[in-house]
């Protein structure tokens, strides 16, 4: 009985073993057959962008990631031809020399990168070359649709994949965060402004044969950059060179430049906020002033004293000198504090210029003056977009950004000019482009207002200035009545035709507000005009505007 | 009840007659249990072949997504360059010459668009059709256009009696409508050698063999 038993169990152990065989063979044919090589789910992995896109505030994009090659040669371990294998490769990398292939293949070293940013086909017809000396390496690449659409403001990336200019370096690690690699960067800019301003400002750099230009445009109620050029510019998808050229130069917020004139409307509100001008009506002599070596004098000085929406209209030096005098170095020091100029350019990027300005032991009465009318100080265009936006608001000063700010979220800002002293100065600035140097700049129907600059620039040795070399700009905002953009052109050095503001920068920044205007919202309106009833009988109007 | 026997100096197992038919269906258990075993081995064989196939077919449809997505996005990044702002404003700059709305051309309410309507009719200028008589035809004009062109409808001298009959329905010269029928048939026939596009924005198509 018990040998029953013990047979029985013997019959099934060998059973279940053979059967346990018999499926673990079916298995292993089932994988050998039907399975093939084990899958990891590499190719759903490579799908995904290893640095984030970056969108202008309207959701187009700027700058996406792609899978691309880059292929380089192990000289040694190439077994055709290096000649032909050179002439090959040249037919599928059009954009390299035959020669610097060739010279790619007989590097001494061991590796030699022959190109990069290869896409799919040309890599796909190298591998099809079959030289085991030749490597391919997948690498993640940039794209920048807009190619040189603000270079600046969107920056580049270095060959090895990290930013090195622009929001690609100043957000490097929030684009490289793996946590957010699906989620956007959304700048504030909006591209359709971006485009209005650089071809507006290209046409009048070519026309007058600039060495370059620069311009902002700044949302005054939120301190968002819209837009932001610096020309020339450069394409973003092949940056090159050294970052040290003129066209990696970020003029609008590393160059500093004196912008002349356009510091006159800041220098008056400073003088109405403190009650260093009490009325409109007060008078400033145009009598040139000498103090200790300098002559501070108007261009065109008028023969009669001028009231202080005169000294804005004419553009009087001497006036804004006497108002600067009145308020001393602590008050104006203080202002341009809170408006910024003392520290480098506002908002994110890392581009940011040092402002150049007296020193402390040095701000005496002579730099109080020269600085109210703009000289003497030298400062980026965005520092300028961003003391005009506080200026014209209602006096409140917000952080200037390049991120956009969600809608309905309105960011803290810091009180600088009283609500009354920015609707008065926003008042003279209309006046200044209806009845003085910039009624170039007066886009019809958006009740412009804003200032020139002409500013000589400094010489080479740095000691004194040329007289045949100007810096233009034109700093202003529209609509006057409740302002809701400021734009700043500049023009750096015009060589052809006109050298003066009110004929470079100002048409340029008429024709950008004329595109941007109706893209932003802002209805031509002819009928609708700030309110400058309390200028009557202090300026002469222009008798045809 | 099995036991050992001697036979031939052979030891064999010997079972009692008895216990046979309880062997037989010792046996019949095992096989049932082994086919049991079987079966449900290839059950569950069949099962994991399922499941694996369908582990397959989702690997592959992965695959194919992925590789779907990464065609989407290099069509999508072309697309975006094909359309990138400065080319538009390339071709608005050469070809198509847009500009920003004017502040005349902006109506802030219905009441000036309606304001539109009131607009005074201009009265539109009588059109007058004449023939040049200084163009010689080409020689591979239809012989009627030849005709046409070389021979003035109306006299020089008699050009103040066409103004003034010019508010007076005309009558059609036969032998015009001809000429037009021949040129519209010859034009049907040529072969077509700009792109549809250039017919259909009505621009000067170049002829074939022109430059």
């Amino acid at each position: 009985m018990a040998l029953d038993v013990a047979r029985q169990r013997l019959a099934y152990g060998i059973l279940l073993f053979s059967g346990l065989v018999v499926l673990l063979g079916l298995r292993l044919g089932e994988l050998a057959l039907f399975d093939g090589p084990p899958q990891r789910g590499g190719a759903v992995a490579a799908a995904a962008a290893p640095r984030a896109e970056i969108h202008d505030r309207h959701g187009m994009v700027l700058a996406s990631s792609y899978a691309a090659f880059a292929v380089a040669a192990r000289p040694f371990d190439i077994q055709s031809d290096k000649a032909g294998l050179a002439q090959r490769l040249a037919l599928i990398l059009p954009e390299r020399s035959e020669a610097a292939i060739l010279a790619a293949l007989n590097h001494p070293g061991k590796f030699r990168y022959i190109a990069r940013r290869i896409v799919p086909e040309q890599a796909q017809k190298i591998r099809e070359l079959g030289d085991p000396g030749l490597t391919l390496e997948r690498e993640a690449e940039r794209l920048y649709p807009n190619v040189r659409l603000g270079a600046h403001l969107i920056g580049y990336t270095g060959l090895d994949g990290t930013g090195a200019g622009g929001i690609e370096r100043a957000l490097d690690a929030r684009l490289t965060d793996a946590r957010r690699e699906g989620e956007a960067v959304v700048l504030a800019m909006d591209a359709r402004v971006q485009q209005a301003l650089e071809s507006e400002l290209q046409a009048q750099m070519t026309l007058s044969a600039a060495a370059g230009a620069a311009g902002v445009v700044l949302d005054v109620r939120t301190g968002e950059v819209l837009a932001m050029a610096s020309l020339p510019a450069f394409n973003s998808n092949s940056p090159g060179g050294l970052t040290g050229m003129p066209s990696h130069m970020n003029r609008a917020t590393l160059g500093v430049y004196e912008l002349g004139s356009t510091f006159k409307p800041l220098t008056v509100a400073m003088a109405m906020d403190t009650g260093a001008v009490k009325s409109l009506g007060e008078r400033f002599s145009t009598a040139p002033i000498f103090i200790s070596r300098f002559r501070i004098s108007d261009i065109h000085p008028k023969p009669y004293p001028l009231s202080v929406p005169e000294v804005l209209i004419h553009s009087s030096n001497v006036g804004t000198a006497r108002m600067a005098e009145r308020m001393g170095a602590a008050v104006q020091k203080d202002y341009l504090r809170q408006l910024g100029f003392l520290d480098r350019a506002p908002g994110e990027l890392l581009e940011r210029g040092r402002t150049l300005y007296p020193a402390d032991n040095n701000w005496g009465q002579s730099a109080v003056m020269t600085v109210g009318f703009g000289h003497g100080i030298a400062v980026t265009p965005l520092h300028l977009a961003s003391a005009y936006a506080t200026l014209v608001n209602g006096g409140v000063r917000y952080p200037t950004t390049y991120l956009k700010i969600p809608d309905g979220k309105q960011p803290a800002g810091q009180r600088v000019f009283t609500e009354k002293t920015s609707r008065l100065v926003n008042g003279m600035l209309r006046l200044a482009v209806l009845d003085g140097t910039g009624k170039k700049a007066d886009a019809e129907g958006y009740r412009v207002g804003g200032k020139t600059g002409t500013a000589e620039k400094v010489l080479a040795n740095a000691r004194g200035y040329d007289r045949r070399r100007n810096i233009t700009t034109f700093a202003g905002a529209f609509p006057m009545d409740d302002p809701r953009y400021v734009v700043v052109t500049m023009v750096d050095d015009p060589s052809s035709g006109s050298r003066m503001a009110g004929s470079v920068a100002a048409p340029v920044f008429k024709n950008v507000v004329n595109r941007i205007a109706p893209v932003l919202g802002v209805a031509p309106e002819a009928a609708k005009e700030p309110d400058t009833s309390m200028f009557v009988g202090l300026y002469n109007p222009r008798v045809v505007r | 009840m099995m036991t050992f026997q001697t036979s031939g100096g052979r030891l064999r197992f010997a079972a009692e007659p008895r216990q046979k038919s309880a062997d037989r269906r010792g046996w019949a258990a095992a096989g049932f249990m082994v086919a049991g075993t079987l079966g449900i081995a290839l059950a569950s064989y069949s099962l994991s072949l399922q499941v694996s196939a369908e582990r397959a077919a989702t690997v592959t449809l992965a695959q194919q997504n992925a590789a779907l997505q990464r065609e989407l996005h290099a069509l999508d990044a072309e697309l975006r360059v094909r359309m990138r702002l400065p080319q538009l404003q390339r071709w608005n700059d050469e070809v198509l010459a847009l500009k920003p709305i004017t502040a005349q051309q902006y109506l802030a309410n219905p009441v000036q668009l309606a304001a539109y309507g009131t607009q005074p009719v201009v009265t539109a200028p009588t059109l007058q059709l004449t023939l040049r008589t200084d163009v010689t035809a080409r020689a591979d004009a239809p012989a009627a256009l030849r005709t046409i062109a070389a021979t003035p409808a109306v006299p020089p001298a008699d050009a103040a009696a066409v103004r003034q009959r010019s508010g007076q329905p005309a009558p059609v010269d036969p032998m015009l409508l001809v000429a037009i029928e021949t040129m519209a048939q010859r034009e049907a026939a040529k072969p077509a050698g700009a792109p549809e596009l250039l017919r259909q924005i009505d621009m000067p198509v170049p002829a074939a063999g022109e430059n």
